[in-house]
């Protein structure tokens, strides 16, 4: 009789049945986390191979562990695994390289990411920009084991900047020559108006001043308008070089155009008397109106050393006397 | 300093019954005290009864100058001979009449030609009579004379 | 802006300070009769220190649009200011004259005088 062990028999069927229920299970578990996993793998490796950016994972060395397939296309290369094990140095210039370095470095130091633009210098002396996010590798417990990052190609858009910055940099140009040169012709008109202006002026102040040439030595300036000390200066002067060109001796000095006489007037005319009798003139003041004569006696105006009548013609005669000269009228000629 | 004889330049010179003095330019006092005297000293080696004082040369006349011009004038005077000026230029006028230095009674002429045409008239204008004699004519600080004609023979 | 000093002690100075002014004033651009009245003002003011002071400077500056004449000296100063301007002043040698004649020729005038320390005259003609 084997009872004992037909049940231990027995009964170790059931725990090896039970076992194997137990590891089918656990083959199933197993089995659904390789489809789930694989799964994952998949798409990474889908993501991996089609993603248009640089994507990379580095170890702390700043070695490439991983890349994606647009990244070995970047780097020059013909698969991703052909990356594996180089670094930044082994692809770029020191230029590039090493700041990047130092930016992984910092990276898993302070376990922020960063993300900037960078300038990617190549051996054979080409650049690319690119905008870089970098961020710090962790394990499942949490510990920095490495760097990832993506970098996109942006190097059309800098040089569209570029372009673009240049571009404005040139109009401003154009436009700051163009007002430099607006405002160099604005002045030079205004220049030209002043010169017109003031040629204008002359020509009146000449106008106004007009020198007459009578008989020999004798010069009339009738005179015009109210007189103020500008205008004064003007007639003195004028005056002067008149009697300098007429090699005059008389002057006679006509005011019936003038409007008013008053102190003011009467100073500025004994002035210039005073400067023609030091010239070598001699003058006499005509046209002497009869309000005149009431305003210079009435304000006390001191013309006594002055020569004055009241119209140009007895000024003439004066004059012709004064100068010794006598007019004579010819006899009629006899038929 | 060696004192030039004005006449061998040719400073002062005498035509007819004129002298004439080119008066130079910047002239410091005493050099302008010294022609003064010259020029009376000419007077008297000449009896000249005119002597014509051209400022052609002259561009600035400040008030010193104006009474240089009156004191010869007034000296001159006393001694038989008419000042007359002549060349003053348009800009030294114009300064003069502004300063109010306007040289009354002394006759202005425009050059010498109009100061021979003067002298050789005889005409002494209306001006008064100066006393005719061998004063010395500088012992009198002309300030101490009115502007107004001066006293006659008798005084002197 | 050109500057000139001329130090006066002398007649010779006066005469090379206004000498020196009128060629200044005409290079500015003043009209002859201006520049004329500028030289003028330098040979007044120029006696006058030569003869109360002493001596003294006379300096003048061009500026841009105007000429700027300034004397000065450390003589015994004007004791009635006023009246001098006035033309009031009227002493056996006419130092009166020579500076109510100077500012009627100027267009700005101004003095500053103190008794027993000195005198600075400052005179300004704008070019038109």
């Amino acid at each position: 009789m084997n009872t004992q062990h037909d049940k231990s028999l027995e009964e170790g069927l059931i725990e090896a049945r039970a076992r194997i229920a137990q590891l089918e299970n656990l083959v199933a578990e197993y089995q659904n986390k390789i489809a789930s996993l694989e799964q994952e793998a998949h798409l990474f490796d889908v993501f991996m191979e089609n993603i248009p950016d640089t994507v990379y994972f580095k170890d702390t060395e700043s070695r490439f562990i991983k890349i994606s397939h647009a990244a070995a296309r970047w780097f020059g290369l013909e698969h991703p695994d052909q990356a594996l094990g180089k670094t930044d140095f082994d692809i770029f210039t020191e230029e590039h390289a090493r700041p990047a370095y130092e930016d992984e470095q910092m990276v898993m130091r302070t376990g922020q990411p960063i993300t900037k633009e960078e300038k990617e210098t190549w051996p054979d002396g080409h650049e690319t920009w690119v905008l870089t996010t970098k961020m710090p590798l962790r394990d499942r417990e949490g510990r920095i084991t490495g760097t990832f990052g993506v970098s996109r190609d942006i190097t059309e858009r800098k040089l569209a900047e570029e372009a673009l910055r240049r571009a404005y940099a040139e109009i401003e140009q154009r436009i700051a020559e163009r007002t430099a040169e607006l405002e160099r012709e604005v002045a030079e008109r205004e220049r030209l108006q002043q010169e017109v202006i003031e040629a204008q002026r002359q020509a009146l102040r000449e106008l106004s001043t007009p020198i007459i040439p009578v008989l020999e030595g004798i010069i009339v300036m009738p005179l015009i308008g109210s007189i103020d000390t500008l205008r004064a200066r003007d007639i003195t002067r004028s005056l002067l070089a008149g009697i300098r060109e007429y090699r005059a001796r008389v002057v006679i000095l006509d005011i019936t155009g003038v409007p008013l006489v008053d102190s003011g007037v009467a100073a500025h005319l004994n002035k210039t008397i005073q400067a023609a009798r030091l010239k070598g003139a001699q003058t006499i003041v005509t046209g002497i109106s009869e309000s005149v004569a009431e305003t210079i006696v009435d304000m006390g105006i001191d013309w006594s050393g002055i020569r004055t009548l009241s119209d140009l013609q007895s000024g003439l005669v004066v004059a012709l006397n004064m100068l010794g000269i006598a007019l004579v009228k010819r006899a009629a000629e006899r038929s | 300093m060696e004192e030039t004889d004005l006449t061998e330049t040719s400073t002062i010179q005498k035509l007819e019954n004129m002298l004439l003095v080119a008066v130079p330019r910047d002239l410091t006092d005493s050099e302008v005290l010294r022609l003064r005297r010259q020029v009376l000293q000419e007077i008297r080696r000449y009896r000249s009864r005119w002597v014509l004082l051209d400022f052609s040369r002259v561009d600035i006349c400040d008030s010193f100058f104006g009474r240089f011009i009156q004191s010869t004038a007034r000296m001159a005077g006393l001694m038989g001979a008419r000042v007359v000026v002549s060349g003053l230029q348009d800009a030294v006028i114009e300064t003069m009449v502004e300063l109010g230095m306007t040289l009354p009674n002394i006759h202005a002429v425009l050059d010498l030609d109009d100061a021979l045409a003067l002298s050789r008239s005889g005409q002494w204008g209306d001006e008064s009579v100066y006393a005719v004699g061998t004063i010395d004519a500088e012992a009198l600080d002309w300030q101490d004379l009115p502007d107004a004609a001066l006293p006659g023979a008798a005084e002197v | 802006m050109e500057e000139r000093r001329f130090p006066i002690s002398n007649i010779v100075d006066v005469v090379r300070a206004r000498r020196s002014g009128l060629e200044m004033a005409l290079k500015m651009g003043f009209h002859q009769a201006e520049a004329n009245k500028v030289a003028v003002v330098i040979s007044e003011l120029g006696r006058n220190i030569e003869q109360y002071a002493g001596s003294g400077t006379i300096t003048v500056l061009a500026h841009d649009k105007y000429i700027e004449i300034i004397a000065e000296d450390e003589g015994p100063g004007i004791p009635d200011v006023e009246r001098v301007l006035a033309g009031g002043y009227t002493t056996s040698r006419g130092m009166g004259l020579g500076i109510s004649g100077s500012r009627r020729l100027m267009d700005e005038f101004e003095i500053r005088s103190v008794v027993g320390k000195g005198t600075r005259i400052r005179a300004v003609k704008r070019l038109c």
